[in-house]
């Protein structure tokens, strides 16, 4: 964050409100700890939309209001028995002190491809509710195509996410390090209504990869960089699966 | 949070409009004088300028200002004057549990929220301490000088 930076502070009641702010390009902070932090480059606008009196930060699993904190749904009973593979990836997201103060909202609103919530909202198929302030009410996006569209959709306001049918899941990680390094790659796993076991791979590639077991994403479909070539992340992909399916099973 | 302004130590501070986009950390050192909040990392990732907000610890080097508005902000000269902080910081000096001191106060400030939840396990404190780096104790003498904390609340030898 530019030292300087000194913008107008806004604390709108409503969604609209909030919405017509985002509309007139101010930079919106719910938690704040990714806009503040020296580890995700923001462009910060010269307004700010402080956002807790606009959304819900509450949690009625399969609904998550924005701005219930990580913490809340690591701890969550409801999210533990019903959507395992989602409180296990919000216990294990950066440290305690970043998980109470970080939002659902703002880790899907942000798009950070390295979150640890990534798979497993994509394997559950959740569903990110919005504001648009175009037509009245909320929408709803499938977490997948929101990452796909987010950055063409216009100004929004991500108030929750409906996490769908409770499914029995689990969730791996693997990183450089304990603590908030960031993941070199995660698979979330669910069984399904019919009892088949889907995978998610997360934090290997620029979007979420959905697969089934025996059909792992290959190494022309991940991130190669200075992290990790793309022929480790999918060695650490296998082993991973391995484990999720393991747990499931 | 209500707009009134942060309770700081038990004494309350106007944030001015300028102030609420700023790092809680900077504030409360440049604007409150509250040195004893160390700044190491400035991305969450030392714990060293954790500090109470509400009774839950907190990296303020990550919080704006203007989500404090209304708030109560505890920093180690307020949390280890009485109670289990008060214990804490006795058996951090007891069991070498700090050198050059750095990391200490947002240590203490998580481990004196730990410790106020009651019963805490060598594991519970292990768990608490990721998030929090320090490079000149190796972690064993703060353990120790938390369940030797606990020990002492527990058996109302603390100041409380």
């Amino acid at each position: 964050m530019n030292p300087s930076w000194s913008p107008a502070w806004h604390a709108p009641r409503s969604r609209a409100e909030a919405v017509e702010l985002l509309r007139h390009g101010a930079t919106p902070v719910g938690g704040g700890a990714a806009l503040l932090s020296r580890a995700f480059p923001h462009s910060a606008g010269s307004a700010v939309v402080d956002l807790r009196a606009a959304v819900d930060a509450g949690s009625t699993p399969p609904v998550v209001g924005a701005g219930a904190t990580i913490a809340s749904l690591a701890a969550d009973p409801a999210l533990l028995a019903g959507w395992p593979a989602v409180a296990q990836a919000a216990g294990l997201t950066a440290n305690p002190g970043i998980r109470r103060i970080a939002t659902i909202g703002g880790t899907v609103a942000g798009r950070i491809p390295t979150a640890d919530l990534a798979a497993p909202l994509a394997v559950h198929a959740a569903v990110v509710l919005l504001e648009t302030g175009v037509r009245p009410g909320p929408a709803r996006l499938p977490y997948l195509e929101y990452l796909a569209q987010a950055a063409t959709l216009g100004p929004h306001l991500v108030t929750g996410l409906d996490l769908g049918a409770p499914a029995r899941g689990a969730y791996r990680r693997i990183a450089g390090r304990h603590g908030p390094a960031p993941a070199l790659a995660t698979v979330a796993g669910v069984i399904d209504r019919e009892g088949r076991v889907l995978l998610c791979a997360g934090a290997c590639a620029p979007m979420p990869l959905l697969f089934t077991p025996g059909e792992l994403p290959g190494p022309d479909q991940l991130l190669d960089d200075d992290r990790a070539s793309a022929l480790y992340r999918s060695r650490l992909l296998s082993v991973l699966a391995d484990e999720v399916v393991e747990a499931l099973s | 949070m209500t707009g009134d302004g942060v309770v700081v130590n038990g004494v309350r501070h106007r944030l001015d409009p300028a102030a609420m986009s700023r790092r809680l950390s900077q504030w409360l050192r440049d604007d409150v004088g509250e040195r004893t909040v160390k700044v190491g990392c400035e991305e969450g990732a030392c714990g060293a300028c954790t500090v109470l907000l509400d009774d839950e610890p907190v990296p303020s080097c990550l919080v704006h200002c203007g989500l404090v508005d209304g708030g109560r902000v505890d920093t180690a000269p307020a949390f280890t004057a009485t109670g289990p902080g008060s214990a804490l910081a006795q058996q951090l000096v007891a069991a070498g549990g700090l050198q050059c001191g750095f990391c200490t106060p947002g240590i203490a400030a998580t481990m004196t929220a730990l410790l106020r939840g009651g019963s805490v396990t060598p594991e519970q404190v292990r768990a608490a301490l990721v998030g929090h780096a320090c490079r000149c104790t190796g972690y064993a003498a703060i353990v120790s000088a938390v369940l030797a904390a606990r020990d002492d609340v527990a058996t109302g030898r603390d100041d409380s």
